[in-house]
């Protein structure tokens, strides 16, 4: 059974501080000067809750706060007030390529992207071929990403995304990558996922796609609910 | 993969467990940073370790006719001194700029223990200074006689030493990850170390000075690698320094994640 619950979240972020330099800071300190942080009030009072089989699409425009709060539920960010609490795998991917080195082989960074995620080596062993074949890659898995179309390197990362097992999965916007048969294939997949998945959390612009995939939405403004 | 991530994010000991359980998260990839640096060269590391060696055996040479010791009495101990003070001043070093420039992405967009991200250097350093333990050794072998014991409590030195170093990289990554003046600070302070610590002299040339030494942790901390390996057994209350020192370098490291640990990724 999984399930994610908000309970009055709110975070701040320090947008600029007064000063990076530890120079400024002793000279401020020693002449008791107060330090004025910009704060940038990115979540407020934020009380959610999702449940299994929950669908939920985030809208919103740029800044309002989504990417922040799917951060939240990943564990990525810590927020200043609230709770939350976050039961089940949770399989976040914020940033397609996270972990990506260019000097290792496809092979290589299947493995360390992985343990990256603290998947186990026995784990992996088991499906790697199956990574290796979804990617089409070929003989090219043996080669280093430097040799590496861009098409090809999201190829390799969007592979390992739906070959992960997860019960909760987090996507900060919709992976569409490749060329247009590989595309048909990767939705083809990420729906498939998402059926299987006891709990989906998405973000995105588009409120097509989220009608279309999603059973509940949250409309963000100013890192406020406004509409759910 | 991990879950709730609130449960070891301030909390040292609850990162250290998770590392121990998830080791492949920084073992593995240390070992590949490792393997990377043979790529598309004939013999890699080897380079590192033939200008080491080089410039450990220069100086042992000059040194000898500064200080008019004998070539074959000094080189043990410089090249035992240096090689355990390179592996310190490296990680070091590096630790300052892992979250700023090193491990940026990775920090911020996967729900990861800080302490891997050190592990994993720490670990890479490790396989580094391992290149040269079969000299180590047969430098040992060499001058002196064999002896079991001397070899347990030099290994037993070397893990005190990496705890040690482990803390202080801990400690120094968040400092320097809030305050971007650290790094050139830290580098600064690790260039003059050799001529602060006993690595290129003998702490004996000081005479009634020599335990001031001792104020100087680097010191107390490369006497029970070294002295062991060219056959010296290190006094215990230099084994007490150490483990107070280590104690408190733990202490301080947990306070830091249960205050800031939090805070890390938005100081990046």
């Amino acid at each position: 059974m999984s399930e994610i619950k908000l309970a009055n979240v709110s975070l701040k972020f320090p947008i600029t501080f007064s000063d990076k330099s530890l120079r400024n800071n002793l000279y401020n300190f020693v002449k008791k000067k107060n330090e004025q942080f910009n704060f940038k009030s990115c979540l407020k009072n934020i009380n959610l809750s999702i449940k299994d089989g929950d669908r939920v699409g985030i809208l919103g425009e740029n800044g309002s706060g989504k990417s922040t709060l799917l951060r939240i539920i990943s564990g990525i960010y810590t927020p200043d007030s609230g709770t939350v609490n976050v039961i089940g795998k949770v399989l976040a991917v914020h940033a397609l390529n996270t972990g990506i080195d260019m000097e290792s082989t496809g092979e290589e960074n299947i493995y360390n992207i992985s343990f990256m995620r603290g998947i186990k080596k026995n784990e992996i062993d088991q499906k790697i071929q199956k990574i290796i074949d979804y990617s089409e890659l070929g003989s090219s898995i043996f080669k280093p990403l430097r040799t590496y179309s861009s098409g090809m390197i999201a190829r390799l990362s969007s592979s390992m995304l739906v070959t992960f097992e997860s019960e909760i999965l987090i996507l900060d916007e919709f992976i569409s990558t490749g060329d247009d048969n590989f595309k048909k294939k990767l939705r083809e997949s990420i729906l498939k996922k998402i059926e299987s998945s006891n709990i989906f959390v998405f973000a995105s612009h588009d409120k097509e796609l989220v009608n279309s995939i999603c059973n509940k939405k949250i409309l963000l403004k100013y890192g406020e609910i406004i509409n759910e | 993969m991990f879950n709730n991530k609130n449960n070891y994010i301030n909390s040292l000991n609850n990162q250290i467990l998770m590392c121990l359980h998830y080791w492949e998260m920084w073992f593995y990839p240390a070992w590949n940073d490792i393997l990377k640096k043979y790529k598309r060269t004939k013999i890699g590391l080897g380079w590192n370790v033939l200008a080491n060696l080089i410039t450990i055996l220069s100086l042992t040479i000059v040194w000898s006719f500064v200080f008019k010791i004998k070539i074959f009495e000094l080189l043990p101990y410089m090249v035992n001194g240096f090689l355990i003070f390179f592996f310190f001043s490296n990680s070091v070093n590096n630790s300052c700029v892992l979250l700023s420039q090193l491990r940026t992405d990775i920090f911020q967009n996967l729900p990861i223990p800080f302490l891997s991200i050190i592990l994993r250097e720490i670990s890479q350093q490790i396989f580094s200074y391992l290149h040269y333990l079969i000299i180590i050794i047969l430098i040992n072998l060499f001058f002196f006689d064999f002896n079991i014991f001397y070899l347990l409590l030099y290994f037993f030195g070397l893990i005190i030493f990496f705890l040690i170093t482990i803390f202080i990289c801990t400690i120094l990554c968040i400092v320097s990850t809030r305050y971007r003046d650290i790094p050139p600070l830290v580098s600064s302070i690790v260039s003059v170390l050799p001529v602060l610590t006993p690595v290129i002299w003998k702490k004996e040339m000081l005479g009634n000075y020599e335990n001031y030494i001792y104020f100087n942790p680097l010191s107390f901390m490369i006497e029970i690698v070294r002295d062991p390996i060219i056959g010296v057994s290190p006094k215990l209350d230099i084994y007490i320094y150490n483990l107070v020192f280590l104690l408190a370098l733990y202490l301080l490291a947990n306070i830091l994640i249960k205050y800031k640990g939090n805070r890390i990724v938005f100081w990046i």
